[in-house]
Order: structure tokens, then C-alpha cells, then sequence
């Protein structure tokens, strides 16, 4: 087990542009089917330019590693994708300002707001086949781990199992928000994309964390 | 896929930096962001008008920039919404103190993106509106008008914003005057074939060699029905009906008719189907203000073509006789 610290959380930047470089190509698969196909590489966008904005100007703590991928996704990616994960790394930074370590607790509130702006940011909800029903399920993992006093890393490996979970059943769902709802139930039997890399984040966050 | 580029990732900043050389003396490129200024903005005054959504759709909507037109386009990546920060410094450049209006296609990622600019710059005091534009009416049914998207009649809806800021309206006249030409706009296309896009290269949606798909978005987002090739005349008969029907349009009004390519029509096949068009609106008794035929919205080397119409009130015919310049479209007056 590690320690969630401002180490960690700087590496984490890069294991998630190597993890995303792997998964371009299914990413943009999976977004082809209901959009235009470029979800994968406006996500590895993102991350690849988080990774040059912390070479450039180091955190000194887990809300700046944040930030940084807040930034990176808001003001270099743009589309859908852009905002809405940019929101969402925005909310977490905020809410670990000043951290150098992560408890579950800390955990849970930061992923938490992060879920509150991703559902204002978007206008979606659970249920409408999006990024917010891989986070969401992750989210209540999270909490329900926090009061049985898990450890951080059991934290993320519960989060991660249940984000996959999330992301599987937008399979069987109807798009509402996004291009994907012009396609109406031309989407059931897909899952979503921006599902798909949410829970690939926890996936990545939890391996790194074991 | 067979497309004259260099690094699929550079295509916007190349085509951006290509339109500049080509429009030196009116517009310049943001030294940060992807976005194309009017040379003289802002113009004292003058409302701003700020216009953009994703690349890939030329000439919209770099190429409305100009006197009597938009005074700053904000670009996306190849149909992606440009980045808030884009919007921004767009809105700042271009803000003479009489405030901004962001006109732009009612798109999610647009809306996302144009309104996180928006309150940026609300919170450094600059007054910003937002006018959508909704035309396409095969992408959502009539009732439900706030979710259709927004297409070829962004063509005059630029022309009508900026032509009411030339005439140093104030912020509240140019959102007044712009949503009434935006509500009486419908637009219907039909595509005969698919893009590709850049950075995939792989078409974004099937259709097969023999079919064609009436109301298909501009991204491929699914339309009414998909059917066997049909001829210009008969093809315009599954369009036009449904436009008029929609509004509707009636007897003694009277519009600006767009017939638009969407990338690889001939002009040909543009000028064919105008004259069905004209003769559907002559037995109902639509008269036809002006007429604009060409490639204003397209979608890569999509095949096809949509068709919008405009009604006009005497306000609205006013603004859209005034003259303009931009590189793409120009009016003059004698």
C-alpha cells in the first residue's frame, strides 16, 4: 500500500497519459459508434498536456497536480470532453488545496465535489449515458468505504470496481446528453466512452495505489 | 482517405494561419489561441459579435469575419467546440464597451464551452448575450425547437447580428433583432455520402453507394428517413414540403433562400435544385427576397446538400440589403 501523497499523485499524471496513449484507439472505437470518434484523443490530449504543465511549473501540493489537469483539459481540449473532465479535475483541486496527503476521507470529498461539478457542468444526471455513471457509482463506493474505515488504497480498488460497473451498464441505456442522444436507441448496446475513460482514471489510480 | 495535409494534428492552426496570409489587411490571429480577429476591433461603439464552433465546416465561420459581419470567430479542433479560454480572449478583443453577443450553433459542447467564456467575462464586467442558432429542424420535432441544432442558416443569421451592430445598435436591439430572423429560419438537407475525418481518417458514418439520407447532420448525427437515390427534383420534394410545414411558411412571405453544398456538390447540382425549389415556393405564393447558392456550411468531402429558408420582415430586409466585407462574403450597394 502507498501513501497517497504529492509523489504519488505526480505520478499519476503520467501513468494516466501512458494508460490513455494505450487506450486512444478503443476510446475513439467506442465514441465512433454514437459520435464522431475523437474521445480518445481529446482525453490524451488532456493528460499529455497536464503532463507538460507540471514539467513546467512543479506542484507544491495535491490541489496544484489537480489543477494542472483541470487546466490542461479545460484550455487546451475543448468539445464536450474538454469541460466537462476539466470541471471535474477543477472541483477535486479545489477541495485538496494545500494537501500533501490523501486519507479516504479526503478522498471521498474531493471526488465527490468533483461528481457535483461534472452533473452541473454537463446538465446530466445518472441514467443518461455519460461520464456521471462511471463517477457516480465510484463516488458512493467511496463513501460506503469511508464508513467502514477502508484504507485509501481499498478505497480506490472498490471505486474502480464500481466505476467499471457503472460504465458496463450504460450499455443498456439511451443517450440523453451529448451528440449521442441524436442517435437516439441507435447507442443501446455501446457503452459510453466517457464512461469507459472515467472508470479507466479509477483503474489507473487504483493499480498505482496497491 | 485522400486529403492535402500535413500532421492531422495541426490542421486548424494551419488552416487558421492560411486564411490570415490570405485576409492580412482585415484580420489577425490571436498570438495565443485559435482564434481570427477583425484587424480593427474593437470598432468604437460598436457591439462585438464573436461567432465560432468547432473547424472543419468552412468557410464557416473564420471566413464571416469583417465590416458589417462578425467581428471574431473562436475555432475548435475538427468538429469539436473551441475551448472556453478561446471564447475569451475573443470576446476581450473584440469588446468596445458596448458588450459582446456569442452567436453560435446550439451544440453541446458548444453551449458548454461559450458559456464558461461567457461568465469569465461577465466577472471582469464586459456585458455578454447569447444568441443559439436552431435551424435544422430533422434534429428534434417541432415543440421541442430549443434542442435543434444549428446550421446553414448561420450563412445570413451572421450577416443580420453584424449588420445590426454596423448600425451601433445597442447589445439589446442586436439579441432582439437576430432572434427574430433566427425564429423564422428552417433549414432541411440530405446527404449523399460521408466525410472523413482528419486525425481518423475513416468515414464518421456508412451510407451506402445507392442510398441517401434525408435531415443526416452535419456530424453524422442520424435524420429522418434514409431512402433510395432519388433525381434533384424529386429529392427537393422530400426537403422543401417539410420546411414550409414546419414554420410555416405562408403565402405573401417573403425569405432569403440558402441552397447550400455540404463539401463535394457541384455547383451544378446546387443550380438544379434551385429551380424546383423556386417553383415549390412560387405555387404556395413564398416570395424570394435574395437567393444564395454555394458552399457556406460544410462537412469535410460530405456529399449533399441542405436548403434554409429565412423570413424577413421589412427590418429584417433592411439589414440583410446592407452592404458588407468579409473574405468570404461581401455585399456591395451601388
Amino acid at each position: 500500500m502507498k501513501r497517497l501523497d504529492l509523489q504519488f499523485w505526480s505520478q499519476a499524471v503520467g501513468l494516466l497519459a501512458g494508460a490513455f496513449t494505450e487506450n486512444e484507439v478503443r476510446l475513439c472505437e467506442y465514441d465512433g459508434a454514437v459520435g464522431d470518434g475523437d474521445h480518445g484523443t481529446s482525453m490524451l490530449l488532456g493528460f499529455s498536456q497536464a503532463q507538460k504543465n507540471m514539467a513546467e511549473r512543479p506542484p507544491a501540493d495535491i490541489g496544484q497536480v489537480f489543477r494542472h489537469m483541470g487546466e490542461a483539459f479545460i484550455e487546451n481540449v475543448g468539445g464536450v470532453t474538454g469541460v466537462i473532465v476539466g470541471s471535474m479535475f477543477a472541483a477535486i483541486a479545489e477541495s485538496t488545496a494545500c494537501a500533501q496527503e490523501l486519507g479516504t476521507d479526503d478522498l471521498c470529498r474531493a471526488f465527490s465535489a468533483g461528481l457535483s461539478a461534472m452533473k452541473k457542468r454537463g446538465k446530466a444526471n445518472e441514467g443518461d449515458k455519460s461520464m456521471v455513471d462511471a463517477l457516480s457509482p465510484a463516488v458512493h463506493a467511496m463513501s460506503a468505504a469511508a464508513e467502514q474505515r477502508q484504507t485509501p488504497d481499498e478505497t480506490l480498488r472498490r471505486a474502480s470496481q464500481a466505476a467499471a460497473g457503472g460504465t458496463e451498464a450504460t450499455r443498456a441505456m439511451e443517450a440523453k446528453v451529448g451528440r449521442g442522444r441524436y442517435q437516439k436507441d441507435k447507442a443501446v448496446g455501446h457503452v459510453d466512452a466517457g464512461a469507459s475513460s472515467i472508470s479507466l482514471i479509477f483503474e489507473v489510480l487504483s493499480r498505482a495505489a496497491r | 482517405m485522400k486529403k492535402l495535409i500535413n500532421d492531422p494534428r495541426n490542421v486548424v492552426a494551419e488552416l487558421l494561419e492560411g486564411f490570415v496570409l490570405a485576409n492580412e489587411k482585415m484580420v489577425y490571429k490571436h498570438p495565443r489561441v485559435n482564434a481570427a480577429i477583425r484587424r480593427d476591433a474593437p470598432v468604437k461603439d460598436k457591439v462585438g459579435i464573436v461567432i465560432g464552433g468547432g473547424a472543419g465546416h468552412e468557410p464557416l465561420f473564420l471566413e464571416y469575419i469583417g465590416r458589417g459581419m462578425a467581428d471574431a470567430s473562436a475555432h475548435g479542433q475538427i468538429f469539436a467546440a473551441p475551448a472556453p479560454v478561446i471564447v475569451y480572449e475573443a470576446i476581450k478583443a473584440v469588446d468596445s464597451g458596448k458588450g459582446v453577443l456569442l452567436l453560435y450553433n446550439n451544440y453541446a459542447g458548444d453551449v458548454l464551452n461559450f458559456d464558461m467564456a461567457q461568465e469569465m467575462a461577465v466577472a471582469e464586467g464586459i456585458r455578454v448575450e447569447t444568441v443559439l442558432v436552431n435551424d435544422e429542424i430533422a434534429s428534434a420535432p417541432k415543440g421541442k425547437e430549443a434542442e435543434r441544432r444549428g446550421t446553414t442558416a448561420d450563412h445570413i443569421i451572421i450577416k443580420i447580428a453584424g449588420g445590426a451592430a454596423e448600425r451601433k445598435l445597442p447589445l439589446e436591439e442586436v439579441v432582439r433583432i437576430t432572434r427574430k430572423a433566427i425564429a423564422g429560419a428552417r433549414s432541411l438537407g440530405v446527404a449523399l455520402s460521408s466525410c472523413t475525418l482528419p486525425a481518423t481518417g475513416r468515414e464518421i458514418f456508412d451510407l451506402p453507394e445507392d442510398k441517401i439520407e434525408i435531415g443526416m447532420g452535419l456530424h453524422g448525427e442520424p435524420g429522418f428517413e434514409r431512402i433510395d437515390l432519388l433525381s434533384a427534383d424529386q429529392t427537393v420534394d422530400r426537403i422543401v414540403p417539410r420546411i414550409i410545414e414546419d414554420l410555416p411558411y405562408k403565402k405573401g412571405d417573403e425569405v432569403v433562400l440558402i441552397v447550400n453544398g455540404y463539401g463535394a456538390t457541384t455547383r451544378m447540382e446546387l443550380l438544379i435544385t434551385n429551380r424546383r425549389i423556386r417553383s415549390l415556393l412560387a405555387d404556395i405564393g413564398i416570395g424570394v427576397h435574395g437567393t444564395e447558392i454555394g458552399e457556406f456550411c460544410t462537412s469535410q468531402e460530405m456529399k449533399g446538400l441542405s436548403v434554409t429558408l429565412i423570413r424577413l420582415d421589412d427590418e429584417l430586409k433592411g439589414i440583410y440589403d446592407m452592404p458588407c466585407d468579409s473574405a468570404f462574403y461581401k455585399k456591395t450597394v451601388f
